[in-house]
This record gives structure tokens, C-alpha cells and sequence, in this order.
């Protein structure tokens, strides 16, 4: 099945990367997004979780013979057929890292910029699918909290709201998802959107506070392609985004360590990740985003 | 200094010129700094130092063609003192292909670089050290000129330690701040005096004593390896005295510095007259060859004075032609007058002391129907009141068998042999010891012998044989056959004066261990003694076929007294003595015309002292024949030449040449491009600055790789 493109009716790249750094036409790339995978499928990446056991029916010819109770079966040589209860859409939090690290832009777009848009897009596809969404957005503590709803109208909401947020100053990574981690009691699906850029062993605590609460975590680790390659040659003061911080160097001395130290930090995650079964997706800011999403949605629908 | 400071400036400004970076990730960047900063400020410190060091080494080096230890001499003004080698084997080659020529070139260019503050001094090298300028000039144009009209190859040598003294006492005249002696030279060894270390380290003391101390350089302007040369080392007569009686051997001394045997064409000139040439195979070292002419009295001449005429020898077909021409002024006697004072006249010849003389010299026997010698007999009360002026109307005087003379005869005769005369003294069985010794003064007065009594034969022995010592080589001796034994074979002596020469004197012939005949020089005249008088009881000499010949070559031996009057070295002074009793005092003349080998005429001033005019000319520098002209006289004739000098076109090993230059001081260039790099790396600078700019080349390696390494 071939991946949607997003281009914009000019047909140009440069065009979709203006309109998802404006945030708009969301709606119109998340139905492309989606549209290659759900419509034709029935099914979505995301699966459901809690079905509870309502009643028994008769066995009919033609019922799927995979709820058939063959307990009953055995016991009372009866052929009953289980119904469930089903939930019929998922919960899905989506956690939006807004902390000033977020912020940082070496292209056309910020990182911060390619998380709203993830974030549109799968609350689109989400609530699309009738699954509740919440969204969370979150620099040192809690900015704003919309509980998981299906309705059209919740959906403009989390879209507002993904509009109107900008990123702040501080990150306070871990302390959020513990905390989110006690809030959030149903189980349910949790994209996480950032950059990570914080104390991993906190991270990891927290991540296995989700997996202990049975959540199905993903990932989404937003990085810009300078703070992969840390290609700086010249005298640079870096500022910090998040604070008073500053650093005046020579970036080309420091380049071999810092990126030793962004590998072991990458790696840390990554491992946790594998451990705790969860997704783990990067994405660069300067990559094409539909692609990488629907890149990922695609693996997702595999498994 | 301040350049080292351009990388700290830099490095200063750099940190104040920064890109700025809004950043995220600072955690990893705040751990990589925190992990690699005091790496990072030991690289940037040792890149600043490496920098730094670059830059003060760059500066260094900049500097140092033009400083000494921080000073900047090069711009100092400076007297130059040129040193020109005018030896003459600089003339050896073609053209500009010389020594000399190119020297030229070379002082002329350095005189063209000279700066406004510069000043020269020109020293021509060659015997004797002549500046051209009395002071330092600034006048490039004045220089330039009196190099340009510098006659090459006058001066027969170099004496470069002499020359070097001159300049640098020349310098202690500059004021300018810096000194610099430059010699331009071909390096033959000749002017070097490579025997003479103690000379050298003279010269260099004296330098090193200057209040400035001036940089010597050596410019050699060496000619091509296959230069050879033949030189003509002298032309004689065989003979002291040349007369027309007889042909004149003239001996020509060839030099051929090679290893090889040359082929040269060797000319023959009389009074500018080629007689004859040839082609003469010259082996390698000193040749002699000879050529006979036989010259005439022309008619007008007189007898009595003689003519004067030149010899010319020239060859060709070597690389030096300076030394190809060797003139020689003959003074040709077509009358010899002797005087002859008899101790004892008699009628009968054998008896008489003077008449086997007068027969012997009379008698033609070679020299035609006329005999040479125009004898005059007198006895001797008539001799003993002889002034010298008398005497001087004689070429010799012969004292035969005198027991003693009077006061006034014995002035006479020192003045006359002081002169010029000869005097021959025949002794005999008359003679007064006592007296002769008086004559002999203990070896200050012109007897050339003090007397021991006789020597006698003994009965029943052989008598005496005389013999000439092994080797002797005089004119007398010539006429004897060198093929046979020297003796005089049959002669037989029987009594004898036995003499003791003096000091100085020359015995020519024995008997046994004792001098029978024995001549010494006295003044500008000659002295001889004979121990055996001419008479038959004392000897067989007289009856002998040698008497006759020996008798008048002694007196052509004697005769000659004055002749090489007319040979000149160069630069010796040339002295008129023109003796004329006979020209009134209304018609002496004052001046008198020089003709110089070049043709110039120059007029030179004399005075008259008695009846004798004198005169000096100085200017002896060119090799040739001069010619006098004396109003209503003949012209006299006068050769100048060069001695044997440079023919030998040896240059300097390298090693006699390096223990000179470093005795001296000096830097040794080989042309003109390496002496001009020695003259940039004066002070000792330039080594240093290559040095330097190595070793900032290899800085600024350094630093790019260590700059790229770290940035890694």
C-alpha cells in the first residue's frame, strides 16, 4: 500500500513544512495520514484494550469459533458463544513536551513544531476512530490538560490548544510523568512527544511507572538535526532555551564528547524502551514528518 | 616582541566575536565541557604558544636579513675599500674573458650598488699597494672612471698582506659606521704569500685592532683550468760586455709552467728589426735558447762612445701574453780603452810587466784586423798623478806588478772603481805586501785579497796545475770549453801569491786550496787580483794558448763595469748620468726628452754637477725599452722588465686558501652570486634567519595539525 503524501496544492515540499509549522490544513493531513491506513482495513494501529465478559448467546453457524466458550462446552456439552462488552474506542493521552528545549529550530521548522504536528495528526486519527484522546502539554509541571474525549468538538479543542501553546522555559520531564503516571488510572495508550533532553534515569523511572500501570507507552523522540551532528565550528555561545545557562566554547573541541554523551543518553532510553516494551520512534525535525509517521504507522499496523 | 602578541590579540577578540546559539540540549554540552575543559585549555594554551612563537620567530626572520642582534646594520652607511689584483697573470685569456676584465666588471658593478651614504676607496694591488683615491669618495662617476682607465697587468705581483694593510689603514680614516675591504682577485698563489703565515696573522691582528672592525671578502674571478702560459723569464748576452767584434750569444730564458711540452713561435728583434724566428718546443720548466747577432759600427758613430741598441724577444701561442716580450737595452762597445800602469817598463817584453799585456789585448786574434781594446801603457810616476775624471776616460785599468802607488793614484783609483771601473791587479815579485793591505783595508777597500806571502815550487814536484771550482759560472769562464775539465792544461806554476779573499770576494781559479785569481765587486765597479805576474819565471801561463783568451775576457769581464746601468726592474728609478767635459758650459743642455715604451714623450729636468748632467725619471710601470734623447748626443737606451713573477699561474689549493681567509676573517666567494649572499649574511645573521624560518615553517605545521587534531 503506498504512503500517502501530504503535499499542499502547490504540490511543494517547502509548502507542507510552512503549513505544519503554521499548524494548519492539520485535518487534511491527518485524513491523508490516516486514510492509508485505516479506510480499507477496518482496523486501526492502535488496538483496544479492556473487553469484559457480558453474557452468552447461542451458537449459531457461521459465529467465529474463537468465542466459542469451550469451558462451557466441556462441562455442560453446550455450544455458547461469549459476548463482550467491548470498549469501543480507546484512551489515549497525548503528552506534548512544551518545555523550551522544544523550541530549538536550526531549520524551517522547531522541534516543538514537528511535535504539535505529530500531535495534531494523531489526535485527528484518533478521535477519527472514535478513540477518547486527551492532550497534555507540559514544560516543568502540567500547562494544560484536556481529559480523553471522542467528540468532534474535543477534537478542535486539543487543536486549539495544540495552536495557542507555545513552548516555555523550564522541562521538568520526569516529575510530569510520574505525576502523570499516578493521574492517569485506565489503562490506556500514552504518546509521549519530545526531545527527552533530561535526566534519563528519572526518565526511566517514569516509564516504568507507566508500565506498571499497563499503559502502552510510545515514544516520539523529537530531535534537530544539529543537535545530532553538532556541526559548529566557530566560536558559539549557546544560550540556553530553558534558563540562564550559558556556554561560551569552541564547539569543534567538544564535538567527539558531546556526542558521546548524546549517544549514551539516546541509548539509555532506547535500551529502557526495549526492556519495557515500548515504541520508541525518532524523528529528525529537518526529515519529511508524514513520512516518518506514516512510516511508523505502517510498522505499527504490522505488529 | 609585539608580534607575539597578535595571537593572544586574537585569541582575545575571537572570544569576544562569537556566534550565538539559542540551544536545547545543553545537558550534553554541559557534561562535554565539563568532562574535556582543562584538556581543551591545555590545547588551546599550547596552540597559543605554538602561535606566539610562530609569530616571534616569523618576526626574526623578517628581520634578519637586515638586523644583527636586534640592530639594524645593513642600513648603516659603509666605506668600501675595493682591492684590484693587477699581478699580471690576471691578464692571462682573451678579451673579457680575463681575470682583470672581469674584476673590472665586477668593481664597476659594485660601484654601482653603492648607496648615497656608501663610499669607496680603490686600492690597485700590485708591488706595492697605489690607492687611486687619497680619501674615501661618494662620487660614483669619479670612481667608476678610474676603474675603467686602470691599465691591467702593470705591476709584475700582488702582495695582498700588504695590500690588505693599506686598506685597512686607509679605513681608519672613514667615518662611516661600517667598514668592508672587498679584494678582487684570480687566486694565483703568487701575491697570496702562502710561505708567510706570520704575515697574514699580522694583517688580521691589525684588523682585529681597528676601532671598527671591517668584513673582509674575497671575490675570485679564477680563469679556465686549460689556461697555460710560456714565459720569456730574461734575455742576456753571454757575454757582460757586448762589442762588434764578434757575434753576441743572447741567451733567452723560456718558463713553461705546464706539465707539458709546449710549441711556441719565439721572435728575435734588434732595434726593432725582426732578425730571425722560430718555432721553439718548450718542455715543461725553465728553457734556454739562444740567438747570435753580431752588431756593427755604423758610420757616423764614434768609436770611442759605443751605440746603444734594443733587443726585443717576443713569443706567442700561450694564454698571458704580458709576459711575451722581454726588451733589453745594449750598450755595444766598438773600442775598449784600457789603461795599463807597468810596475816595470823595459824594452824587452818578457821583462816588462806590461809587454805581454799589451801584446795579448792588442793583438786581434778574434775580433778582427782591430783589435777591441785600445791599450794606453804608461809608467807608473806618470800614473800617480791621475785624477779619477782621468781614469774615467778608461774602462779598466790594469796594475801591473806596481810595488806601491802614490796617495792621489790610490784615491783615484777607489773613486774610479766606486764608479764603475775595473781595476786589475797583476801581482808580482815587485808587489809590497804591506801595502796592499792598506789597499785591501781588512776587506773594506776595493783590493779584493790580503796577502800571505808567496807560495813556491818545490824541486822534484810537479808544478802547479790551476783549476776553476766545479760549477763556477761567469763570463770569464765561458770561453773555456765546458766539455773539458776546467784547467788551465798547461799552464805550470811556480811561484805564487798566496791570498786571502775577502768576505765577499769570489776566487775563480786555485792552486790547491789557495785563490789564484780572485774579483770582488767595489762600488758600481769590479776588482780583480792575480796572484802569478806575466812573466815566465813564475809560470808557463804566459806562453800558453789560454793567456791570450783569458787575458781579454777578464778585461771584457772587467770592462763591463756599469753595463746593466741600462737593465731596470719596474719601478726602478731611471738615472741619467751623462759625463761631457768636453760641451761648454753655454751649450749644456737642461732638459731631455724620455720616450716611454708607449710612445709617450715626457720631458725630464736634470743639473749639471761638474761636468756630468743628472737626471731621475720615476715612472718605470711599463715594461719595455725607454729611449733618451739628449740634445746633439746619441740616444741612450734604457730596458725595463719584469722579473720572473707570475709566470707560474698556480692558483690556491683550498686548503692554503681556506687557512688564509681564516687567519684573515674573510669570506671566499667563487662569483659574484655567492659573494653577494655573503655580503647579505654579514654579521653572521643570515644562517640564523634560515634557521629561523625553518623552524617556523615547521611551527605553523604544528599548529595547523594539532589546531586540526584537537578539533577532531
Amino acid at each position: 500500500m503506498p504512503l500517502p503524501t501530504l503535499r499542499g496544492r502547490s504540490g511543494s515540499a517547502t509548502l507542507d513544512r510552512q503549513n505544519i509549522a503554521a499548524f494548519r490544513r492539520l485535518e487534511i493531513y491527518a485524513r491523508r495520514v490516516v486514510e492509508g491506513f485505516v479506510t480499507g482495513q477496518h482496523k486501526s494501529p492502535f488496538k483496544g484494550f479492556a473487553i469484559e465478559f457480558a453474557e452468552h448467546r447461542q451458537y449459531a453457524p457461521g459465529d467465529d469459533l474463537k468465542h466459542l466458550d469451550w469451558k462451557l462446552l466441556a462441562k455442560a456439552n453446550r455450544s455458547y458463544i461469549k459476548q463482550y462488552e467491548e470498549d469501543t474506542s480507546l484512551r489515549a493521552h497525548i503528552l506534548l513536551d512544551a518545555s523550551g528545549s522544544m523550541g530549538y529550530k536550526s531549520g524551517d521548522l522547531s522541534k516543538y513544531e514537528v511535535g504539535r504536528f505529530i500531535a495534531g495528526v494523531l489526535s485527528y486519527m484518533l478521535v477519527g476512530q472514535k478513540d477518547a484522546t486527551g492532550l497534555i502539554t507540559f514544560t516543568s509541571k502540567i500547562e494544560k490538560y484536556l481529559p480523553p474525549r471522542s467528540t468532534s468538538k474535543h477534537l478542535k479543542n486539543i487543536i486549539d490548544t495544540l495552536q495557542e501553546t507555545e513552548t516555555g522555559a523550564d522541562t521538568g520531564l520526569s516529575e510530569v510523568m510520574h505525576n502523570l503516571a499516578n493521574r492517569i488510572k485506565r489503562r490506556a495508550l500514552i504518546v509521549i512527544i519530545s526531545d527527552f533532553f533530561d535526566d534519563p534515569e528519572g526518565l526511566i523511572l517514569a516509564l516504568n511507572h507507566f508500565a506498571h500501570r499497563k499503559h502502552e507507552v510510545i515514544l516520539y523522540q523529537v530531535l534537530d538535526r544539529k543537535e545530532l551532528d553538532f556541526p559548529f565550528r566557530e566560536m558559539t555561545r549557546f544560550e540556553s532555551l530553558e534558563g540562564e545557562e550559558v556556554i561560551l566554547t569552541e564547539p569543534a573541541r567538544l564535538k567527539r564528547e558531546y556526542k558521546k554523551q548524546f549517544e549514551a543518553h539516546s541509548l539509555q532510553i532506547k535500551e529502557a524502551c526495549h526492556r519495557l516494551r515500548i515504541d520508541f520512534v525518532q524523528m529528525v525535525s529537518d526529515e519529511p514528518v508524514e513520512r516518518s509517521l506514516a512510516k511508523y504507522l505502517a510498522f505499527r499496523l504490522k505488529h | 616582541m609585539l608580534l607575539a602578541g597578535i595571537p593572544i590579540l586574537i585569541h582575545i577578540l575571537n572570544r569576544s566575536r562569537f556566534h550565538v546559539e539559542p540551544w536545547g540540549a545543553m545537558m550534553f554540552l554541559r557534561d562535554a565541557v565539563q568532562v574535556r575543559s582543562q584538556r581543551i585549555r591545555i590545547e588551546q594554551i599550547f596552540l597559543l604558544a605554538l602561535r606566539c612563537l610562530f609569530f616571534i620567530l616569523a618576526a626574526l626572520a623578517l628581520a634578519g636579513p637586515i638586523s644583527k642582534l636586534g640592530k639594524s646594520q645593513a642600513d648603516d652607511a659603509t666605506t668600501q675599500v675595493l682591492i684590484i689584483d693587477n699581478s699580471y697573470s690576471m691578464q692571462q685569456g682573451q678579451g673579457q674573458d680575463r681575470p682583470f676584465e672581469q674584476a673590472r666588471e665586477s668593481a664597476l658593478g659594485l660601484i654601482e650598488n653603492m648607496r648615497s651614504k656608501d663610499s669607496m676607496l680603490i686600492i690597485r694591488a700590485g708591488n706595492t699597494p697605489t690607492a687611486l683615491f687619497d680619501r674615501p669618495s661618494f662620487d660614483k662617476r669619479s670612481l667608476k672612471a678610474q676603474v675603467k682607465g686602470m691599465e691591467p697587468g702593470v705591476e709584475q705581483t700582488m702582495d695582498l698582506p700588504q695590500a690588505i694593510d693599506h686598506a685597512g689603514y686607509l679605513l681608519t680614516k672613514a667615518r662611516q659606521p661600517r667598514h668592508r675591504i672587498i679584494v678582487l682577485t684570480d687566486g694565483m698563489e703568487h701575491g697570496w704569500q702562502i710561505d708567510k703565515t706570520e704575515r697574514w696573522q699580522k694583517s688580521a691582528d691589525n684588523l682585529e685592532l681597528q676601532k671598527i672592525k671591517p668584513y673582509v671578502y674575497v671575490l675570485n674571478h679564477e680563469p679556465d683550468d686549460d689556461m697555460y702560459n710560456v714565459a720569456i723569464q730574461s734575455v742576456r748576452p753571454r757575454t757582460p760586455l757586448v762589442d762588434s767584434f764578434r757575434d753576441t750569444d743572447f741567451l733567452v730564458e723560456l718558463y713553461n709552467d705546464t706539465p707539458e711540452q709546449r710549441k711556441v713561435s719565439v721572435s728575435f728583434y734588434v732595434d726593432g728589426q725582426l732578425k730571425r724566428d722560430k718555432v721553439e718546443r718548450v718542455p715543461a720548466g725553465l728553457h734556454v735558447l739562444s740567438f747570435k747577432h753580431r752588431f756593427r759600427l755604423k758610420s757616423g758613430e764614434a768609436a770611442e762612445e759605443g751605440s746603444s741598441h734594443t733587443v726585443r724577444v717576443h713569443i706567442e701561442d700561450d694564454d698571458l701574453i704580458l709576459d711575451n716580450d722581454y726588451s733589453l737595452a745594449v750598450k755595444v762597445r766598438h773600442s775598449i780603452p784600457i789603461l795599463l800602469i807597468a810596475g816595470n817598463t823595459s824594452s824587452d817584453v818578457w821583462e816588462s810587466d806590461a809587454g805581454m799585456l799589451d801584446l795579448a789585448l792588442s793583438s786581434a786574434g778574434a775580433y778582427g784586423d782591430k783589435g777591441l781594446f785600445a791599450i794606453t801603457a804608461i809608467g807608473l810616476s806618470e800614473a800617480d798623478e791621475l785624477t779619477a775624471d782621468e781614469l774615467r776616460g778608461y774602462r779598466s785599468v790594469i796594475l801591473a806588478n806596481i810595488p806601491s802607488f802614490s796617495r792621489n793614484l790610490q784615491f783615484s783609483l777607489t773613486q774610479y772603481c766606486e764608479k764603475g771601473g775595473g781595476i786589475l791587479s797583476i801581482l808580482g815579485q815587485n808587489c809590497s805586501p804591506n801595502f796592499y793591505q792598506q789597499l785591501h783595508d781588512n776587506g773594506k777597500g776595493w783590493f779584493p785579497v790580503s796577502l800571505n806571502g808567496r807560495g813556491k815550487w818545490q824541486a822534484g814536484n810537479e808544478p802547479f796545475h790551476p783549476r776553476f771550482p766545479a760549477g763556477a759560472a761567469n763570463g770569464i769562464l765561458d770561453i773555456f770549453d765546458t766539455s773539458r775539465e776546467r784547467v788551465l792544461r798547461d799552464v805550470r806554476v811556480k811561484e805564487y801569491w798566496k791570498m786571502t779573499p775577502s768576505a765577499d770576494a769570489l776566487p775563480l781559479a786555485f792552486i790547491g786550496e789557495t785563490p789564484l785569481l780572485v774579483t770582488r765587486r767595489h762600488g758600481e765597479g769590479q776588482s780583480m787580483a792575480l796572484g802569478i805576474p806575466v812573466k815566465p819565471s813564475w809560470s808557463t801561463f804566459p806562453m800558453t794558448q789560454d793567456f791570450l783568451p783569458l787575458m781579454q775576457n777578464i778585461m771584457l769581464y772587467l770592462s763591463a763595469g756599469s753595463m746593466n746601468r741600462s737593465q731596470l726592474a719596474q719601478n726602478q728609478p731611471l738615472s741619467l748620468s751623462i759625463s761631457a767635459p768636453e760641451i761648454a758650459a753655454s751649450n749644456r743642455w737642461e732638459t731631455a726628452q724620455i720616450i716611454t715604451p708607449n710612445g709617450q714623450s715626457n720631458e725630464i729636468r736634470g743639473e749639471w754637477i761638474g761636468d756630468e748632467w743628472e737626471a731621475e725619471w720615476q715612472n718605470t710601470v711599463t715594461a719595455g725599452v725607454y729611449r733618451v734623447d739628449i740634445p746633439n748626443r746619441a740616444p741612450e737606451h734604457y730596458s725595463v722588465s719584469f722579473a720572473a713573477g707570475e709566470s707560474a699561474l698556480d692558483p690556491l689549493e683550498t686548503t692554503e686558501r681556506s687557512e688564509i681567509t681564516e687567519t684573515l676573517g674573510a669570506t671566499f666567494a667563487g662569483n659574484m652570486r655567492d659573494f653577494q649572499q655573503s655580503m647579505a649574511d654579514e654579521g653572521g645573521i643570515r644562517e640564523w634567519w634560515r634557521w629561523i624560518i625553518f623552524f617556523a615553517v615547521v611551527l605553523l605545521c604544528l599548529e595547523l595539525f594539532f589546531g586540526w587534531r584537537f578539533s577532531r
